[in-house]
């Protein structure tokens, strides 16, 4: 007898897959909620870059009929609340993505990823308690307060004031 | 001060509750799957009386011996060196052997299989794949002169060695790799595993096949496919640091490829070891080994 072929039909390939892999939050360490929310915040403003393109590309046919209504009254029907609700999450997505996409590239520069160390029980990895840690509570808070000034331009400014 | 004023010892009677006496009985909620009869793994319960240092690889033993005896479990040295007993606690990557059931806080200890890696039977994963990547990454030292000097060590200072020594922990255990978010999608991955060992050699001084691994490792589903989750590390049982290791080995690749490649191993000593040769050895070697001698 061989060695048990576990490629075969009847052995589970045990993957988690997105849900199970990704979005797996149980135990998750802090990084590993950062991981998450890079995945879906790209994966949103991903999405909305290719809707940004249909949207802006209504400026062809008005500037090919000479009709300035069709450019017009798209930007009217999206001049609304719930559009500028969707913009402001966009907005804070956006920044988190970009601000945490600095944090991963300084950590593969090997930047605030730590030193080295002789592991001594009780084991806290080095790299989970350096300088990126820190660096990703600072970019967490930095898109609060700049998901804030976008809501005052957003909301305060265009439909209160 | 005089001798008499010497405070007497005191001798401490240990506190041996709960190691003679079951403290409570618990329930282990056990993921079996029979590849014969069964499409999808499943849960099964069983109440086991937990002693103070019970472990959860304790626990499954007592499923085996005493309610069920065809549930299959890998283990071999219970204490947390051989990395066999790789199963998921509670939610979390443990090592059954090391987790003491008490110290869960929980009446129900629910216990699958590590993920990402083919299921075989109950707690048995397919460790193959796994290791076939280890291999990939060429762990070991690759010089040209290796075979040449066997007698001599090579020289390497404290902080070389500093650089990797906590990399040389890894027992192999997989539980890196059933943590990772990234394996869970990508089946090509290399894994936690063999990247933070293909940093432990190639950052070693005394190598110089950097530029062998370089082509492992710089891959789509080599090193750039990890983003930095840390799950790896924060899983690891024995404080090996994956995460940090892989962040390095996209430093070599990013900014020292050329220099890492083109790096000169580290000289060897000029001192020959002490003790025989191995010339010595082979040539004194008996060319047939003494039989033991035969049951009486």
């Amino acid at each position: 007898m061989s060695a048990p072929a576990s490629s075969g039909s009847k052995f589970p390939r045990n993957m988690r897959g997105v849900l199970g892999g990704w979005a797996r939050v149980s135990h998750a360490n802090f990084e590993r909620w950062l991981y998450l929310m890079h995945r879906l915040t790209g994966l949103v403003v991903g999405l909305y870059l290719i809707a940004h393109l249909a949207e802006t590309s209504d400026i062809v046919p008005a500037y090919l009929s000479g009709d300035e209504n069709i450019w017009n009254n798209l930007m009217q029907s999206l001049y609304t609340p719930e559009a500028h609700a969707g913009l402001l999450i966009i907005a804070a997505f956006a920044v988190y993505h970009g601000l945490n996409g600095v944090r991963l590239f300084l950590a593969a520069s090997g930047v605030g990823v730590g030193r080295p160390i002789r592991p001594e029980w009780p084991y806290a990895p080095v790299s989970l308690r350096s300088f990126q840690r820190s660096l990703g509570w600072l970019f967490i808070a930095v898109t609060l307060i700049l998901t804030a000034y976008a809501f005052y331009e957003l909301f305060v400014v265009t439909h209160f004031v | 001060m005089a001798a008499s004023e010497q405070k007497q010892l005191e001798f401490k009677v240990p506190n041996l509750e709960g190691v003679e006496k079951p403290i409570k009985n618990v329930i282990f909620r056990v993921s079996r799957f029979d590849p014969d009869r069964d499409r999808e793994p499943y849960y099964r319960d069983y109440e086991v009386p937990v002693y103070r240092f019970t472990t959860v690889l304790d626990g499954l033993l007592y499923i085996k011996y005493n309610l069920d005896p065809t549930l299959a479990v890998r283990y071999s040295c219970r204490m947390g060196v051989c990395g066999s007993c790789a199963m998921i606690v509670n939610g979390r990557e443990r090592l059954a052997c090391k987790t003491n059931v008490l110290s869960l806080n929980s009446n129900i200890v629910t216990v699958r299989p590590i993920n990402n890696l083919p299921l075989i039977r109950d707690l048995v994963t397919d460790l193959r794949p796994f290791f076939e990547k280890h291999k990939k990454v060429m762990p070991y030292i690759i010089r040209d002169d290796i075979e040449a000097h066997q007698d001599r060590e090579f020289l390497q200072s404290p902080a070389e060695l500093n650089e990797y020594m906590m990399l040389t922990d890894c027992i192999k255990c997989g539980l890196c790799y059933s943590a990772c978010p990234t394996t869970a999608t990508d089946a090509l991955f290399l894994g936690p595993q063999a990247l933070a060992q293909a940093y432990r050699y190639t950052i070693d001084s005394r190598d110089a096949g950097a530029a062998l691994r370089f082509d492992v490792v710089d891959d789509p589903h080599g090193v750039w496919r990890c983003h930095f989750a840390g799950a790896c590390s924060a899983a690891c049982p024995k404080g090996v640091d994956p995460a940090f290791a892989i962040q390095q080995l996209k430093k070599l690749l990013l900014y020292k490829r050329n220099a890492m490649k083109s790096r000169k191993p580290a000289p060897e000593s000029e001192k020959v070891r002490e003790g025989t040769s191995v010339e010595e050895v082979l040539k004194s070697m008996p060319k047939e080994w003494p039989s033991p001698p035969a049951p009486k």
